[in-house]
């Protein structure tokens, strides 16, 4: 049975494990559930582990991270691929876990402002440039001084 | 389809530094419209209001022109200009993510910009000469900037005693000249003042609560200018800062309030008006200076939110961490600096207001 601080949660692939409470309501989403009964999350078991190492050590830092410095631990957490990225930022947004959704933006900010062109950020984010050429040469002129 | 949904995407880029976020413009139009979405740029100054940064002018020795450098936690320290004012200027007022500079060639021109879009706006020139005959150096005492995102508009301030008619002295009246953006317009009304300003207070304008804020010289009271009802009001300081202390009194903003910070020999305390409306101080950290010991008589609060405090000294910029305790230092002159940094340093954030 269940130890009385912790809640089971069952992953999309039918893994159950347990995590102590407190990590869980990081969640706002277990935290909602958790009134209601029979409820499910459904997020695969590779990112519900990843997402709750995460939470834990926010816990274990009673929340003390400060926001405009992503410690070590964090840093390395994050140094993931894109595939990996996706997915957390999904089992974050779905879960509602906002240190970590934090934590991903910023890393995925950090990757943009590395990129050294358009075209590349279209392909890393699979995004089709829906512009006429006249008009991304207009834009780009206008953004002269950014040194595009 | 894009590999991120847009709701995710939205948060990434809100996470950007401007020019950064410009540049993505071109990916696609989604990207192209979100600095004019009202969404998007609510979100973005949410993030940046996190994110405090100092703007110093560095006036190296070993070079003909100062330099413009800002300093925050995410980015480290960079360079930025203000050459596409096309003039030289002082920046007078930093309010949420404008600026207020005064032409340094030609007297009473005043610019409003966003040094991270540089989008800039001259004020027009007051006409009636009457009205500029400030005293003394023939320029306004207290300059506040008012930049209201919320209402999308800006207010400038330019306060200081008057010479009467054609005499070079001061007949005590205090005339405040505020330029509103929406109007874009100068008015102007006169009250009775006593007070005199240290250089640092100048500098150190707070804009909370629609009203400006200046410590005063005898540190005993805050002038307020309340832009709402145009006139000038006192609120107090905490008793403690105002009885022949001897310490050191800056006013800064912690996260929309107004906060005072004390320095002492030893110690740095930090007060919040948690509740305005009441003018009740709370002494919300007490801060050990034993780390800068050799420092502490040259060092000045620029900005601070409730995580952490940015200080400048004669060549240095740092900050202080109030969760961790740490004190690191971010930037430092290399070489001999004739002007203090602190003399020229302002809080800043970034933001997408526009001021065109």
């Amino acid at each position: 049975m269940l130890s009385s601080k912790n809640s089971a949660l069952e992953s999309k692939d039918n893994e159950i494990f347990e995590v102590e409470e407190s990590i869980a309501i990081q969640s706002e989403l277990i935290k909602t559930m958790a009134t209601m009964v029979n409820s499910k999350a459904y997020v695969n078991e590779r990112n519900q582990m990843g997402c709750w190492k995460q939470a834990n050590y926010h816990v274990e830092q009673n929340n003390k991270i400060v926001d405009e410095e992503l410690s070590d631990w964090e840093s390395k957490f994050f140094e993931v691929d894109m595939d990996d990225l996706h997915e957390l930022f999904m089992a974050a947004n779905y879960l509602e876990i906002e240190s970590l959704l934090n934590g991903v933006a910023k890393r995925v900010a950090d990757i943009i402002k590395a990129c050294m062109n358009v075209e590349v950020i279209r392909q890393t984010f699979g995004i089709n440039n829906d512009f006429a050429a006249q008009q991304e040469e207009e834009i780009r002129k206008l953004n002269s001084w950014n040194h595009i | 389809m894009s590999f991120f949904p847009d709701e995710v995407i939205i948060e990434v880029l809100a996470r950007l530094p401007i020019k950064p976020l410009f540049k993505t413009r071109t990916v696609c139009k989604l990207w192209h419209g979100l600095p004019s979405d009202k969404y998007f740029v609510k979100l973005y100054n949410q993030v940046s209001d996190k994110n405090p940064m100092v703007l110093v002018e560095v006036h190296d020795s070993t070079k003909p022109n100062s330099s413009l450098i800002c300093v925050d936690n995410s980015t480290g320290v960079s360079e930025f200009s203000l050459d596409f004012l096309r003039d030289k200027v002082n920046i007078r007022a930093s309010c949420n993510g404008l600026l207020c500079c005064s032409s340094i060639a030609v007297k009473g021109v005043y610019y409003v910009c966003n040094p991270m879009t540089r989008e800039f706006k001259v004020l027009p020139k007051i006409k009636d000469q009457n009205l500029t005959r400030f005293y003394p150096d023939s320029e306004a005492t207290l300059v506040g900037l008012a930049c209201d995102p919320s209402r999308g508009k800006f207010d400038v301030v330019l306060a200081g005693y008057q010479c009467a008619g054609s005499s070079r002295r001061p007949d005590k009246t205090f005339a405040c000249l505020i330029f509103d953006s929406d109007s874009n317009k100068w008015r102007k009304f006169v009250s009775s003042q006593e007070e005199i300003f240290t250089h640092m207070n100048r500098n150190q304008v707070v804009y909370v609560n629609s009203a400006l804020h200046w410590l005063t010289g005898s540190g005993s009271y805050i002038l307020v200018l309340d832009l709402n009802f145009e006139v000038w009001r006192k609120v107090s300081v905490p008793d403690e800062t105002r009885y022949g202390t001897g310490n050191r009194v800056y006013l800064l903003e912690s996260d929309g309030c107004l906060s005072l910070i004390e320095i002492s020999d030893t110690w740095m305390k930090i007060w919040v008006m948690k509740d305005y409306e009441r003018e009740l101080w709370h002494m919300v950290d007490r801060v050990s200076l034993g780390c800068i010991k050799g420092l502490v008589h040259g060092i000045f609060p620029i900005a601070q939110t409730g995580e952490c405090v940015f200080l400048a000294t004669h060549k240095q910029v740092l900050v202080y961490h109030r969760t961790s305790w740490a004190w690191k230092e971010m930037y430092s002159v290399q070489n001999n600096a004739t002007l203090p940094l602190w003399f020229s340093a302002h809080a800043f954030r970034t933001s997408i207001f526009p001021c065109e």
